[in-house]
């Protein structure tokens, strides 16, 4: 009865401890904590909402969702994207689609939308930006 | 076999086994060497026993006060770090969206008394004090410059083409 009591005693005494090093490593991982989520997507918003503003881009994305060359709007995005940091573009407008500065394999990305006015069609623009995990 | 009877914690000794001023730390150590004898033979290397005993508890229990004592100081510098550098990475995207947004604390177009988002309508240097005085801390603002430090970058438009405006918190 008293080995039991013993036992019982130390088992509770270890849980004890084990509950202390549990709490006290909790702290660490609140240091963990980020905004970057929502950094990243105001990002995708702001590539959006500059693209759908300015006549210039509007008039490159139509001219790119009707077939034509890409060139002027990877100039254009790769500029900007090396002011910002490395991050990866995907620009689609209509069933076209370009990525701008995807070196390697990202693993978080967020998506912003505008419907842009190509003469009398509405053509959906969609821009993905990847990041490092 | 028959066992002898087992006395109770705190019941009187019974006379001639144990003197009445016998106090319960020798107590200890006579059960501690009984348990000793118990299992060795050698009554010498039991003298003693429960000296040993306790100083071993006593440096374990050092030791986990210790360990705990350091744990919980390193955790609780890290916990500050980290909220301090939260508090910053916070503080940088809101001066960095009132860059944005607002053209009395930052940088967007105004006219009339309304502002248009995402329009640079320029002042980068006046919205850079203006947020500092908002925001209690010192907040650098850039249009198209690399910055270093805790940074926030967002895009805006200028004319028809798009620049990268700055909040940067020391």
């Amino acid at each position: 009865m008293r080995r039991l009591k013993a036992f019982l005693l130390s088992t509770e005494a270890l849980l004890s401890v084990i509950a202390a090093a549990w709490l006290l490593s909790q702290p660490l991982a609140a240091s963990e904590l980020s905004y970057r989520d929502v950094y990243r997507h105001q990002l995708a918003q702001d590539f959006a909402e500059v693209s759908a503003r300015s006549a210039e881009t509007r008039a490159a994305l139509c001219a790119f969702a009707a077939g034509g060359d890409e060139k002027e709007l990877k100039e254009y995005y790769g500029e900007l994207l090396s002011k910002l940091g490395s991050y990866c573009l995907r620009v689609e407008a209509g069933t076209e689609q370009t990525d701008v500065g995807c070196a390697g394999g990202r693993a978080f990305q967020v998506t912003a939308s505008r419907a842009l006015l190509c003469g009398e069609e509405f053509v959906d623009a969609r821009f993905t930006l990847s990041f490092d995990a | 076999m028959a066992s002898k009877p087992h006395r109770r914690y705190g019941a009187p000794a019974p006379a001639g086994r144990m003197p009445p001023h016998a106090s319960s730390k020798a107590m200890t150590a006579r059960r501690a060497s009984r348990i000793c004898r118990a299992f060795s033979n050698d009554g010498a290397a039991c003298r003693g026993i429960f000296d040993f005993d306790a100083v071993v508890a006593s440096v374990l229990a050092a030791t986990v006060l210790f360990m705990g004592m350091t744990a919980f100081s390193t955790g609780a510098h890290s916990f500050a770090e980290g909220v301090s550098l939260l508090e910053s990475e916070r503080t940088a995207i809101t001066a960095a969206d009132y860059l944005v947004k607002d053209c009395d604390l930052g940088v967007a177009r105004c006219e009339l008394g309304f502002a248009y988002p995402h329009e640079y309508g320029g002042r980068i240097g006046d919205a850079g004090r203006a947020l500092s005085n908002a925001t209690g801390k010192k907040v650098r603002t850039y249009a198209n410059e690399s910055a270093e430090g805790i940074c926030a970058k967002r895009l805006m438009l200028n004319g028809t083409r798009a620049v990268v405006v700055v909040a940067c918190v020391d």
